[in-house]
């Protein structure tokens, strides 16, 4: 009986000491961990990262235009800040079939001197709601259609 | 070895198992068979995603399989850490081969969403599908260090700690996607505020949650009958080595 | 039965039928063995048992 109790105070010891040293890594990870900047994470930084880092946010509706056939500019939004974005889709790729506008993406690349963000790859968002087409049609019919906020 | 008599219970396991299995084994069949009709037949495209979010109907499921089963992994390793319970070791033991197959599924299945629709297999910097990764690694470790023990005792409480310690990756992958901002969606299903997603989506999705429930109990019995048995085997051979 | 499906989609598909049945599969060779063995070996035992008592 002794033994199992110590055994017991040994488990339940060790997974306290655990959550404890998992709670200080993740406060210390902190920022580190996120796997894209928002437009106002740039805008709170003095200059921008001069790396490759990954830019997301929501495209903003009627920001999307094409230079010519491979060229695409938009801009991605977080609400409060826009950045612009240019994407040459002959060098680098398509966007992704659900890339749209009103809707996330993640632009990887780097940040222009013009103030424009040039992305080697562009990668496409889905938010947490799933429906059918019938459904989306109606919730737009009846303006409840909710852009979805990039998380 | 310090014995089979230790091994207080294993022929009412066994009693019990026999009857539960050919249930959970016929509940298996039917319920896959609705599941994957619903998934692939009776349930409607998604607006945006089209049919690729019939992977859904397998990548959540085994998802969700991949944590609760390393879960019930580890209370069981702490059951038998606690309590030398060498049943609720062999439990433990039998989980770990079944999460690992749940998790790989995930993982697999989740790259074959990625690629048609974020426009990438895998990313190294997204904290949900890197924790996802880590959990499968875990299972691995786990299995090994099962194997690189002679004596099973030593085994069951090496692999135990490595199980009991592991935990913590369980609300990081749960968490990550609302701690950080990730590639991978927020979650659908348990969240705060209900569901968000369609009833007609929802329910098939929880008929497959319900088959790979009624496979892993299936799987998970004929595992630990065998792995008793093979005690038997082996208590009886040091028997005849004996006479 | 919807064969326009992407490749990705059946591929998924494919991924669950290979991974969960060999799992499945693999347990069940398991068990079958165990069992077998066991019965063999306890069958000697008696029989080892009834020789004794006949002794």
């Amino acid at each position: 009986m002794k033994r199992k109790t110590q055994r017991m105070i040994f488990v339940g010891a060790g997974l306290a000491i655990l959550a404890i040293a998992g709670a200080l890594a993740f406060f210390a990870m902190g920022d580190n961990v996120r796997f894209f900047y928002s437009p106002g994470d740039l805008r709170k930084m003095t200059s921008p990262p001069d790396v490759s880092f990954h830019l997301g946010g929501l495209v903003k509706p009627g920001s999307v235009h094409k230079d010519n056939e491979m060229v695409m500019r938009f801009v991605l939004t977080d609400g409060a800040s826009d950045v612009p974005v240019v994407f040459d889709q002959t060098a680098h790729g398509l966007v992704p079939d659900l890339f749209a506008e009103g809707q996330g993406a993640v632009a990887e690349g780097r940040m222009g001197a013009d103030g424009t963000f040039v992305a080697t790859r562009v990668l496409a968002k889905h938010d947490e709601k799933y429906m059918p087409p019938e459904v989306a049609d109606a919730l737009k019919r009846s303006g409840e259609w909710q852009r979805g906020a990039p998380q | 070895m310090s014995g089979w008599h230790r091994f207080a219970n294993p022929t009412r396991f066994s009693r019990l198992s026999a009857r539960i299995l050919p249930w959970a084994l016929a509940l298996t069949i039917v319920l896959f068979a609705a599941g994957l009709y619903l998934a692939l037949v009776g349930s409607p495209p998604d607006a945006r995603q089209k049919d690729t979010v019939r992977i859904m109907y397998i990548h959540v499921p085994a998802a969700w399989m991949a944590l609760s089963t390393y879960v019930l992994m580890a209370i069981f390793s702490g059951m038998g850490f606690i309590w030398k319970h060498p049943l609720a070791d062999i439990a433990a033991k039998n989980c770990a081969p079944v999460g690992a197959g749940f998790t790989l599924l995930a993982l697999i299945t989740g790259a074959l969403w990625g690629a048609p629709m974020w426009g990438t297999w895998w990313e190294w910097g997204d904290a949900r599908l890197t924790s996802f990764l880590i959990l499968f690694f875990l299972y691995l470790g786990y299995i090994a260090l099962w194997q690189v023990f002679e004596d099973p005792e030593k085994a069951a409480r090496a692999a135990a700690i490595l199980a009991l310690v592991g935990l913590i990756n369980i609300p990081v992958i749960h968490f990550s996607v609302q701690w950080w901002n990730t590639l991978h969606q927020p979650a659908s299903v348990f969240r705060r505020g209900g569901p968000t997603i369609d009833p007609a989506m929802l329910w098939p999705l929880f008929i497959m949650l319900a088959a790979f429930e009624a496979y892993f109990v299936s799987v998970l019995l004929l595992r630990i009958r065998a792995e008793v048995a093979e005690w038997r085997v082996r208590a009886l051979q040091m028997m005849q080595a004996e006479a | 039965m919807h064969w326009e499906y992407a490749s990705y989609i059946w591929s998924a598909y494919a991924a669950a039928a290979v991974i969960l049945p060999a799992v499945a599969v693999v347990s069940i060779v398991r068990l079958r063995r165990a069992l077998r063995l066991q019965a063999a070996l306890e069958a000697q035992v008696d029989n080892l048992r009834g020789g004794a008592d006949e002794a």
